[in-house]
């Protein structure tokens, strides 16, 4: 995905959306095609939730579901594909610990965004290059 | 003797307001083909304001603009720059995270197809701006000479008919100018490629420009080449204020 030409696009409109739009490149288009990727995967998800479950209900939609989301891409990283797969694996181990807390267990995942957000901007897949990028720099 | 196909960009009467401020005002400019057209002039003139106006990035108030002898009054950035009308931006118009052989890539996505044919066209880019030994280096990691060159070779590999560079020598060495002035001369002489120049740096501009247009409070205030702009009394009045009589 990032070494394709579109991947490369995403990654040119994420860093300087004018110089994309300058050379040619349909920035609108793209920016369509991805809200209607992230709309299919969204929907096919709560699609096999319900399946799932056998049941659905508003409360399983609701903001909290979505600041999770948010919660998963933040610690994960943003910036790689692999990001939110592992804020995602490690939030949901570490949220059916907090689980044992009690009721409040949801403030975990806020303070979860609040650390990413202040101590790794890029997520733990960025913290992890940076510091391969220390070390291969360091060998130099 | 000038044919309209010489002329790549032409502004008729060309405003732009903002509010109560009149930043460009009744502009009349054409650039032909072949040279490189320096445009200049105080702070707060409207050199901006133009540059923002011709690439499509302002709609004007009033007045026409014709790029490739087409009627772009009005048009949207994208469409102007599919024509083949590129520019830079004055504050790093680059991609910081990429490498500066992706950067040039983006150039050449729209208008080369085929993976071969886009690699040869980065190369050919990247040795003409002598950034060849850097093709794999981030472009944020690399000194800020080297990123103004990246910039301007994003633009050049789309190979466009004009290129509009927005103070592409700001924080540059002498070095690095003279190199940047040779690139320009290049684009022009080998590519056919029409340069607009907006710049500070007087010396450049008199040097690298066939012609020169000079803006003040948003009107034009002369046309000419560098030697008749360098003694142009209108101009020097303008950068250098009243003489008061005593």
């Amino acid at each position: 995905m990032e070494k394709s030409d579109f991947g490369k696009i995403l990654i040119a409109i994420r860093d300087n959306e004018n110089v994309a739009r300058t050379v040619g490149l349909n920035i609108l288009v793209v920016k369509i095609v991805c809200f209607a990727a992230a709309s299919v995967a969204a929907g096919l998800a709560g699609s096999l939730h319900a399946i799932a479950n056998n049941v659905i209900s508003p409360g399983d939609f609701s903001f909290l579901v979505g600041s999770f989301a948010l919660a998963y891409v933040k610690v994960g990283g943003e910036d790689t594909v692999v990001g939110p797969l592992v804020g995602s694996v490690l939030l949901v181990i570490l949220g059916s610990y907090a689980l044992g807390l009690g009721g409040e267990e949801h403030i975990f995942y806020g303070a979860a965004i609040v650390v990413a957000v202040l101590l790794m901007p890029q997520g733990i897949t960025g913290l992890l290059r940076g510091k391969r990028a220390d070390r291969s720099a360091g060998a130099h | 003797m000038r044919s309209a196909h010489d002329l790549l960009l032409e502004t008729k009467g060309l405003t732009r307001r903002f509010g109560g401020l009149l930043a460009v005002s009744n502009l009349d400019l054409d650039i032909r083909a072949h040279e490189i057209l320096g445009l200049i002039g105080p702070n707060g003139a409207g050199k901006s304001t133009t540059f923002n106006l011709i690439s499509g990035f302002y709609k004007p108030t009033s007045g026409e603009l014709f790029v490739f002898g087409e009627n772009c009054t009005g048009k949207s950035a994208l469409t102007i720059s599919r024509l083949g009308l590129v520019r830079t931006f004055q504050h790093g118009s680059l991609m910081r995270s990429m490498t500066v052989g992706d950067n040039i890539l983006l150039g050449t996505i729209h208008g080369v197809k085929g993976r071969l044919k886009r690699r040869e066209r980065v190369a050919e880019t990247a040795a003409m701006l002598g950034l060849a030994p850097h093709l794999a280096d981030e472009a944020g990691n690399l000194p800020h000479g080297l990123q103004r060159l990246v910039s301007i070779g994003i633009a050049f590999a789309a190979r466009p008919r004009l290129l509009c560079l927005d103070e592409p020598l700001t924080g540059l060495n002498q070095t690095e100018v003279s190199n940047t002035l040779i690139v320009l001369k290049r684009i022009r002489d080998e590519f056919g490629c029409s340069v607009l120049l907006v710049e500070h740096n007087m010396k450049a501009v008199m040097s690298v420009c066939d012609r020169v247009v000079v803006l003040h409070h948003g009107q034009h205030l002369a046309t000419g080449t560098p030697a008749e702009i360098r003694t142009n009394s209108k101009v020097i009045e303008a950068y250098l204020g009243h003489r008061h009589e005593q």
